[in-house]
């Protein structure tokens, strides 16, 4: 259907034009341009333009729909630094997970090496020099052998080192959270969709869970289970990091039925 | 007057007319017009991206003025508006006398 009237044709035009914009600003923008431009006409029709002409003059004045959006987009610098700062966000989000995430393994060393004993987290199955052995009997002195002092040695360590990661974790996660607060306060909504990263954590976290599961496994069957709880750890806290982010995601992805978004908006 | 320079100057411009009170896009377009006698003569439909800019920025505030025949959206300029306002004008002011000074153009 031909529009009635060139403000009409426009307003038409410029919704297309928006149509990469933000709903809000969209409308606001639409809704401001139409009183606008009846004003416009209307001024002029009270000095004996005929309206069709008042209206296209009006339109004129007004400019080009995309002259109008450009100039509704942030200057390309500002669009270049939201992106950057859009995709490192995420990163470093991530990157905090994946800490916390070997933090919280090693708590469930911890509790492995509590429960099975520390050969279960720190045996390692190798053959040591007489100079590491010594290493390791002094720096544990209640083992008897050095096999044990090695399996507690390497049992410590590895549930010091990955709290240790757990807690930079949480620190980044804290930053991160910070700086995503400020810039959705700040109205700064560039960067790759919530999709994409919770693909990218889904993805990692799943790699990794299969990988230690698979490492574990293998272990088990070689050796019995000195060792296993060493990547076993991992693969649980890996496994249930995948759930986290699979959960949103599939919400996300999948369509939202009738009832559910009835109930959504009450 | 030439639109890349208008528009470089269009905050402090938008910002100096709703100093004398709120007014709704096509209020603060028509003033920009005559007050410049025609100078600034820019795309109308411009002045709303730079109102949602200044908006963003906590320099204005806006509302929907439903009491006339049309639906208008009414700007007014907050406090950190004024201040802004403040400092754009001195700075605009030095800048223009240095380049009097330059130009040989008495001030």
């Amino acid at each position: 259907m031909t529009p009635a009237s060139p403000i009409e044709a426009f307003l038409d035009a410029l919704y297309d034009e928006l149509r990469d914009s933000d709903a809000a600003t969209a409308r606001r923008l639409l809704a401001e341009a139409e009183s606008h431009l009846r004003e416009s006409a209307d001024a002029l029709e009270t000095t004996g333009v005929e309206r069709l002409e008042a209206e296209q003059a009006a339109v004129e004045r007004f400019g080009t729909p995309a002259e109008i959006v450009a100039a509704s987009r942030p200057a390309l610098h500002a669009r270049l630094t939201g992106l950057v700062a859009g995709s490192v966000r995420p990163l470093v989000l991530l990157l905090g997970a994946g800490l916390v995430a070997v933090g919280l393994s090693g708590a469930v060393a911890a509790a492995m090496s509590a429960a099975f004993g520390s050969g279960f987290v720190g045996s390692m199955h190798q053959t040591y020099t007489a100079s590491a052995c010594d290493h390791f009997l002094a720096v544990q002195p209640s083992a008897t052998s050095c096999t044990q002092a090695a399996a507690l040695e390497t049992s410590h360590d590895a549930i010091a080192l990955r709290l240790l990661a757990g807690g930079l974790g949480l620190v980044l996660l804290g930053l991160g959270w910070l700086w995503s607060r400020r810039s959705r306060e700040r109205g700064r909504g560039y960067g790759l969709p919530p999709v994409v990263w919770l693909t990218v954590g889904l993805t990692a976290f799943g790699v990794a869970a299969a990988g230690l599961a698979v490492q574990s496994t293998d272990l088990a069957t070689n050796y019995g289970s000195d060792g296993v709880g060493f990547y076993l750890s991992g693969a649980v806290v890996a496994a249930l990091a995948a759930v986290a982010f699979a959960v949103p995601l599939t919400r996300r992805l999948l369509p939202v039925s009738e009832p559910d978004r009835a109930h959504s908006n009450r | 007057m030439d639109s890349a320079r208008l528009k470089g100057n269009l905050d402090l411009l938008v910002l100096s007319v709703l100093a004398d009170g709120p007014a709704h896009g096509y209020a603060i377009i028509t003033m920009l017009r005559d007050r410049s006698d025609g100078t600034f003569d820019l795309a109308e439909g411009t002045v709303y991206p730079a109102l949602h800019k200044l908006e963003k920025a906590g320099h204005v505030m806006s509302w929907w003025d439903e009491g006339g025949p049309r639906r208008r959206r009414m700007y007014d300029l907050t406090p950190q508006g004024r201040r802004e306002l403040a400092a754009e004008r001195k700075r605009w002011l030095g800048f223009a006398r240095g380049v009097q000074a330059v130009m040989g153009v008495p001030s």
